[in-house]
């Protein structure tokens, strides 16, 4: 479902994303996790068409994404790592403006839309934008995706902002996606999220994908027995020094 | 007085990235202030002669003890501060309210009446417009009037101070109880009426000199209007100290600072964050319309900025004021639309862009082209001033000052607005890390002086020329042969329009350039 062959990324003289593959089959939740400045952003952006790889393919729903980029664009479901929304808008507004650009203005998207509002409390469309805060901006942003059902839907970090009750349903709700056979790319820093939800789990560092697999293979990658996801990350980032940092604060 | 320095400094130095170092590059406070008060000293510096001509022309009493020049400067002053309040004290609240570093630099011990000094000092530099124009009208009668320049200097600090003095008390009280888009509407209303007020007054009032029996006839209409060189009103105290009683002028300085210092003491109690307004009707209709949902997006933003109202008005009253005024040549009303509006068509495509570049990069996450997100900031300024220009166009033929050749007219005109809204686009996207919180200085003063060559070329070119041509039409006094006359009068303007194509072109290439970039 989501496919990437040797895909880089520079930016002038850095390299942001160095040779990553991944390969990621319908119905699964990809966990990719990774210090700050790894190259999670970056990546994500390539595979939703944000950013033009230097090098490398990408293929999302079996097609090559460069050569079919409005017809993926309008199947996939992209929650960024800002909600950034026009302020000068209502929420009802900025709903009808998805719902036209996607061209998910039917009843079932609308019913669908209904639903998540009201499980998410969102009761504010209303008013303009701008006046939200960031958490209701989240919850608004995550609802315009899931009322669509997009085959693929890539989140980064997307339980930031959000209350408890949210991210609780939106874990669910995710959950359930994946079960009717959506593929989920998830990042986020919070590794209990990653090892509870996630199938399958990359770790990046410096542009390069520095381990890959389920919570079992992670395991057996490690030196230690029994580790938690946590404790591999920073065995294997190297932010497992910090003992030493503290300990001079 | 370091806190406040240092607030301003870095407040200036967050609104824009830098290109260039130096002092007067985009990003140093100095060049960052000049750059504010340009319009005001500008419109000052324009206003100057113009003003002083009038007061020369009409130093003759109408009323005993009253000289018309004396109660136009009363109306002017009056006018200008009464708008120069109405916008300043709202435009504090504004940006106390709508500034991203307020809840960071509660944090910091520095003092709310620092914050709120900072805010008043911000505010002034986008506020500064009737300022400058009440200056022209002060310094012009000063002049006219034969004044002692020192009085002149310290009544006009005097009286500037107390402006401000006055309306920092009133954006005091206000910010109690108006809401920050409120005071933005109302901030912004004022600024645009105050250019809307002195285009009015300086095209409703005589310039030339006065004789015997029109000073009968302005007795007559202005006699009731006296009252405003009533003793009560600080511009008469301001005209009065000018003319020699000084003490008012170091009285509105000394009860200024006093004023100052007040509302510094009183700023600290302040509540300068906002909560959220929930708007009460809880049902939430979400339609399910049709097409062209882009289009529809654009539209709404463009209608809910009050700036984009102004930029798209002004250009269409501005002629039509000449128009019922002074001004019946057609000729005169395109060279002032084309001017006028295509700046503003440049202006506003910026603007439009930046609803855009703000949320950038979530757009590109849309299943659209980039060059239909592009596309409607170019084709929308273009239609909406085209449409005004054949409006006036046809009002002008109704009014009978057209002749066949300004039909023609709207080609070039649709030529450079379609120029001025690509030029716009492209200049942004070459560098969209701009201040773009005031959108009539979104164009650095390069940009726009490059800009305005460019229109003033080519309306000078394709409209002076045609200008010439129509008024030989109509009376012949070229004694050239017609070939010759159709040669130079019709031929260069069709080769400015060929040579405005391959421009317009280069501007789109440039532009799909940039916008790979972004």
């Amino acid at each position: 479902m989501i496919k990437a062959i040797n895909l880089k990324k520079d930016f002038g003289d850095f390299t942001a994303v160095n040779s990553i593959n991944l390969d990621i089959k319908p119905g699964e939740i990809y966990g990719f996790l990774g210090p700050n400045g790894a190259g999670k952003t970056t990546t994500m952006r390539m595979l939703t068409g944000i950013l033009k790889p230097t090098s490398g393919s990408i293929e999302i729903i079996n097609k090559n994404l460069f050569n079919n980029e409005l017809e993926i664009k309008s199947k996939i479901g992209v929650v960024p790592d800002e909600p950034k929304m026009y302020e000068n808008l209502k929420g009802t507004e900025y709903v009808e403006f998805i719902m036209g650009i996607f061209k998910a203005n039917n009843e079932e998207t609308k019913n669908r839309f209904d639903e998540i509002c009201e499980a998410f409390n969102i009761d504010y469309l209303n008013d303009y934008i701008g006046d939200y805060s960031h958490g209701m901006k989240q919850k608004l942003m995550v609802a315009t995706v899931l009322m669509r059902k997009p085959k693929v839907i890539f989140l980064d970090e997307p339980t930031v902002g959000l209350d408890a009750r949210a991210a609780k349903i939106l874990k669910t709700l995710l959950e359930k996606y994946k079960n009717e056979g959506t593929t989920i790319f998830l990042t986020t820093h919070i590794l209990e999220i990653a090892e509870k939800m996630c199938d399958r789990i990359g770790i990046i560092k410096d542009g390069s994908i520095l381990a890959e697999g389920n919570m079992d293979e992670l395991r057996n990658m490690s030196e230690k027995e029994n580790q938690s996801l946590e404790d591999i990350f920073l065995e294997l980032t190297g932010g497992d020094e910090f003992g030493d940092i503290i300990k001079e604060l | 007085m370091n806190d406040l320095f240092l607030i301003l400094k870095y407040g200036f130095k967050n609104k824009a990235r830098p290109k260039k170092k130096g002092l007067m590059s985009n990003n140093s406070v100095f060049g960052n202030i000049f750059g504010y008060l340009f319009p005001a000293i500008l419109f000052m510096f324009i206003m100057l002669p113009f003003m002083l001509s009038v007061f020369n022309n009409t130093m003759i009493e109408i009323m005993p003890g009253v000289t018309f020049a004396e109660l136009m400067a009363s109306m002017y002053i009056a006018l200008m501060s009464l708008l120069f309040f109405l916008q300043y004290s709202p435009a504090i609240i504004n940006t106390l309210f709508n500034n991203d570093n307020i809840e960071f630099l509660l944090t910091t011990p520095v003092k709310k009446g620092t914050i709120f000094l900072s805010s008043a000092i911000d505010s002034f530099l986008v506020s500064g417009l009737p300022i400058g124009m009440m200056l022209s009208v002060i310094i012009s009668y000063g002049i006219a009037a034969d004044v002692n320049i020192f009085n002149l200097i310290i009544s006009s600090i005097g009286y500037i101070f107390l402006m401000i003095s006055l309306s920092l008390i009133a954006g005091l009280i206000f910010s109690y109880f108006i809401g920050k888009t409120a005071a933005k509407r109302f901030s912004q209303l004022m600024y645009f009426a105050s250019i809307f007020a002195f285009v009015f007054m300086t095209n409703f009032i005589p310039t030339d000199q006065i004789n015997q029996a029109q000073q009968g006839q302005l007795s007559g209409i202005f006699g009731n209007m006296t009252f405003l060189t009533g003793e009560f009103f600080p511009h008469t105290l301001l005209l009065k100290s000018m003319h020699g009683n000084i003490y008012f002028g170091l009285l509105s300085i000394l009860i200024s600072v006093l004023i100052i210092v007040l509302i510094y003491g009183v700023s600290t109690k302040l509540d300068f964050v906002t909560s959220r307004k929930k708007s009460k009707n809880k049902e939430q209709k979400i339609k399910l319309t049709g097409g062209m949902p882009v289009l529809k997006k654009d539209l709404r933003l463009l209608q809910r900025d009050s700036q984009s109202l102004f930029l798209i008005l002004y250009p269409f009253l501005f002629p039509l004021i000449f128009i019922f005024i002074n001004v019946q040549s057609m000729a005169a009303m395109n060279i002032m639309f084309i001017f006028i509006g295509s700046m503003y068509a440049a202006i506003l495509s910026v603007g439009m862009m930046v609803n855009d570049m703000k949320i950038w990069p979530i757009p590109k996450t849309y299943p659209i082209k980039t060059e239909q997100i592009i596309n409607n900031k170019i084709s929308i300024p273009l239609i909406i001033f085209l449409t005004e220009y054949v409006i006036i166009t046809i009002i002008s033929a109704v009014l009978g000052y057209t002749n066949i050749i300004d039909y023609f007219m709207v080609i070039p005109v649709g030529l450079l607005l379609y120029y001025a809204a690509l030029y716009g686009v492209k200049t942004y996207l070459k560098n969209p890390q701009r201040d773009t919180s005031n959108k009539n200085n979104v164009l650095t003063f390069k940009e726009t002086i490059v800009f305005e060559g460019i229109i003033m070329g080519f309306g000078a070119a394709i409209f002076g020329l045609l200008t010439v041509y129509k008024i030989n039409m109509q009376t012949p006094f070229l004694d050239w042969s017609t070939i010759l006359i159709n040669l130079v009068f019709i031929g260069i303007p069709i080769l400015c329009m060929g040579l405005l194509i391959f421009l317009i072109k280069q501007q789109k290439e440039q532009i799909k350039k940039y916008s790979n970039e972004i």
